[in-house]
């Protein structure tokens, strides 16, 4: 906060905010609370009916807890992935790291219809994937991956994995190699080193990737509707078909409301996590 | 201390980054209890010695043994030897105790064990009540005896440090050598210390090993490195010394004669009587090497004329520069008086306190 003289360079930044950002939020929460009165229109008075009718209906909630499921699952894997691999790529600056992270650089700027398709070919029934499990005697029919979560999560975790390796890598960076050299020397292996000095410090990258990643998939869209089909009902889908199809603007907006609320709790809940682990320097 | 008893031995020790040797073919025995500093310059191989050592690096070639087993490939792990980092490395999401525990916790301690130990730790640093803050609480002191205390709390083998003292302020720097030989005495545990520091080494040691170019110039206990260096570089980067070149004349009884080669003015002597050193050749060149402090000025005789072309205040002691020819100066120390000498003056040292050394 030294050099307050910058702050003025914020300014464009927050009226474009101002004027497009919170407007379009405000107004969608606001119709939220009104009535729909047909295609496209809604009535003047109050009401909580939306709601009740939204986390009531069975379609609404299968929606709502698929596209948190899906979240929690992306997270989960995009971690699991991401974590090694951002950690391998800060420790070795050898060629094949360098060349590991620029693969995975290059595959985010992908068209994401691009990265979709792909995903269509490669876990379609008769794709290379099942191709191989069946070839190595797997499995005996082929793996359906199309229209259900097991697809969809794999698309979803290939989608956000640069997002998440992009996060965590700079807390990675941050993380002192003598920390990990001074663990080995009190007697330390590798996963006791990992577990209690580089997943502790690596904590606020975990989290804001975790988040990223969680915010991007349950309002994500396209791969949704390339690789979980028509049939696989997503919130963000349903508001999509609200809005577009069906045209019920108050049902949309009430869906739009709970998503973001919900991301809302998530990320008030991963600041009080991250609060609690957090490490002055 | 069980002096004599060898603990740790290195053997033809090797360390090649690329095409650079940061270490080459190294020999070193280490005795049991001892406190041994590798002294040097930046860039001389003591860091990389160390962290060989430790298991923090891998050596090219040559052997690490200890207690008469070779360890060379034994992971930093399994080594048991304490460590004290250049930055600390203290984990700075733990506390003081948890960091003093964490060896103990890898050793699967018993938790009242641990606690105890921790309890002792902190008592032997002089860190009570300071168990719960974390290491950005604490000053620079404080963190190193955090950092000394974990390396410690395990009872290992060995004890290292590299540059340990090397983040702190002056003052701090001077009272932390008193109290890490403390400690060290206290536990009796044998320790390697490095440093470019040549104040720190000569203070703290039992044995200082002068690094240069990545092998090892000389190894002696403090004070026979000062009086009797075997070369130019540790004579020089071992406290101050006055240069001069010469050429051995002749090997008398109880000292060497040596002429100088460098332009005197006349009426004084170029020939010098010099510690006796047999090993230098007669007509071979050298440098005659002398300490500022063994340089007196006096009224009559002396072997060396010159004026007074300078004198460096220094509190307790005074720096006076002496020129001795046309691009000579002479540095002598010594108690400041009354005001400080001025013009022509004669200066004098015993002969034993003029070196002999190799001209390199």
């Amino acid at each position: 906060m030294r050099n307050r003289r910058w702050n003025w360079l914020v300014i464009p930044m927050l009226v474009g905010f101002a004027t497009i950002y919170v407007p379009a939020i405000v107004s969608f929460v606001l119709i939220s609370f009104h009535p729909s009165t047909g295609p496209g229109s809604v009535g003047p008075e109050w009401t909580l009916g939306n709601y009740a009718k939204v986390l009531g209906d069975a379609v609404y909630q299968t929606g709502l807890w698929r596209s948190v499921a899906l979240g929690a699952i992306t997270v989960a894997g995009s971690l699991i992935l991401g974590f090694p691999l951002a950690y391998y790529i800060s420790r070795y600056s050898s060629r094949f790291a360098i060349a590991v992270f620029t693969l995975l650089y290059v595959s985010s700027l992908t068209s994401i219809v691009i990265r979709g398709l792909g995903w269509i070919t490669l876990l379609g029934t008769t794709g290379p994937i099942n191709g191989i499990l069946q070839m190595l005697g797997w499995i005996q029919e082929p793996v359906i991956f199309y229209g259900n979560l097991l697809g969809l999560s794999i698309a979803m975790i290939h989608y956000t994995l640069p997002f998440m390796v992009l996060t965590l890598l700079p807390v990675m960076h941050a993380i002192p190699t003598g920390l990990e050299e001074a663990s080995s020397g009190m007697g330390a292996g590798f996963v006791a080193t990992v577990r209690r000095v580089v997943v502790p410090l690596a904590m606020p990258g975990v989290l804001a990737g975790s988040l990223l990643v969680f915010a991007m998939t349950i309002s994500a869209f396209v791969i949704p509707r390339l690789v979980g089909g028509l049939t696989l009902r997503l919130t963000a889908l349903l508001i999509d078909q609200e809005m577009r199809t069906t045209y019920n603007y108050a049902i949309g907006s009430t869906l739009a409301s709970v998503l973001l609320l919900l991301v809302a709790v998530v990320v008030v809940m991963a600041s009080v996590v991250g609060g609690r682990s957090r490490v002055a320097r | 201390m069980d002096q004599g008893t060898v603990v740790l031995s290195l053997r033809q020790l090797t360390k090649h980054f690329g095409g650079v040797v940061a270490v080459d073919g190294i020999d070193l025995d280490i005795n049991k209890g001892e406190f041994i500093t590798l002294l040097g310059p930046s860039g001389c191989g003591k860091t990389t010695t160390v962290r060989m050592i430790g298991g923090y690096e891998e050596p090219t070639a040559g052997q690490i043994i200890v207690d008469g087993q070779d360890i060379t490939n034994v992971p930093a792990r399994d080594r048991n030897f304490g460590m004290v980092f250049q930055d600390y490395a203290l984990f700075p999401h733990m506390t003081v105790s948890d960091n003093i525990a964490y060896p103990l916790r890898m050793r699967k301690w018993a938790r009242d064990r641990v606690a105890a130990r921790v309890t002792e730790m902190l008592d032997l640093v002089r860190l009570d009540g300071m168990d719960k803050r974390h290491p950005w609480e604490l000053s620079g002191g404080q963190r190193q005896r955090v950092a000394l205390a974990r390396a410690l709390s395990f009872s290992p083998r060995l004890l290292l440090m590299d540059e340990a003292l090397g983040a702190l302020d002056a003052k701090l720097r001077e009272y932390m050598r008193v109290e890490i030989r403390r400690i060290q005495r206290l536990l009796q545990i044998t320790t390697i210390h490095v440093t470019h520091d040549q104040d720190e080494a000569l203070g703290m040691s039992d044995r200082v090993v002068v690094m240069r170019q990545a092998k090892i110039a000389q190894v002696a206990a403090p004070r026979d490195l000062y009086t009797d260096p075997t070369s130019v570089y540790v004579a020089d980067f071992v406290g101050r010394i006055n240069l001069l070149w010469g050429r051995v004349v002749e090997h008398a009884a109880d000292v060497t004669i040596v002429e100088l080669d460098d332009p005197f003015p006349p009426a004084t002597a170029t020939r010098i009587r010099a510690r006796r050193t047999p090993d230098q050749a007669v007509g071979s060149r050298v440098r005659v090497g002398i300490r500022p402090e063994a340089v007196r000025l006096v009224e009559g005789g002396g072997v060396l004329a010159g004026v007074v072309s300078g004198a460096r205040f220094g509190g307790p002691l005074e720096y006076v520069t002496v020129a001795i020819g046309p691009d000579r100066t002479l540095d002598l120390l010594r108690r400041p008086g009354d005001a400080p000498p001025q013009g022509n003056v004669l200066l004098d040292w015993a002969p034993d306190q003029a070196l002999v050394l190799p001209a390199d």
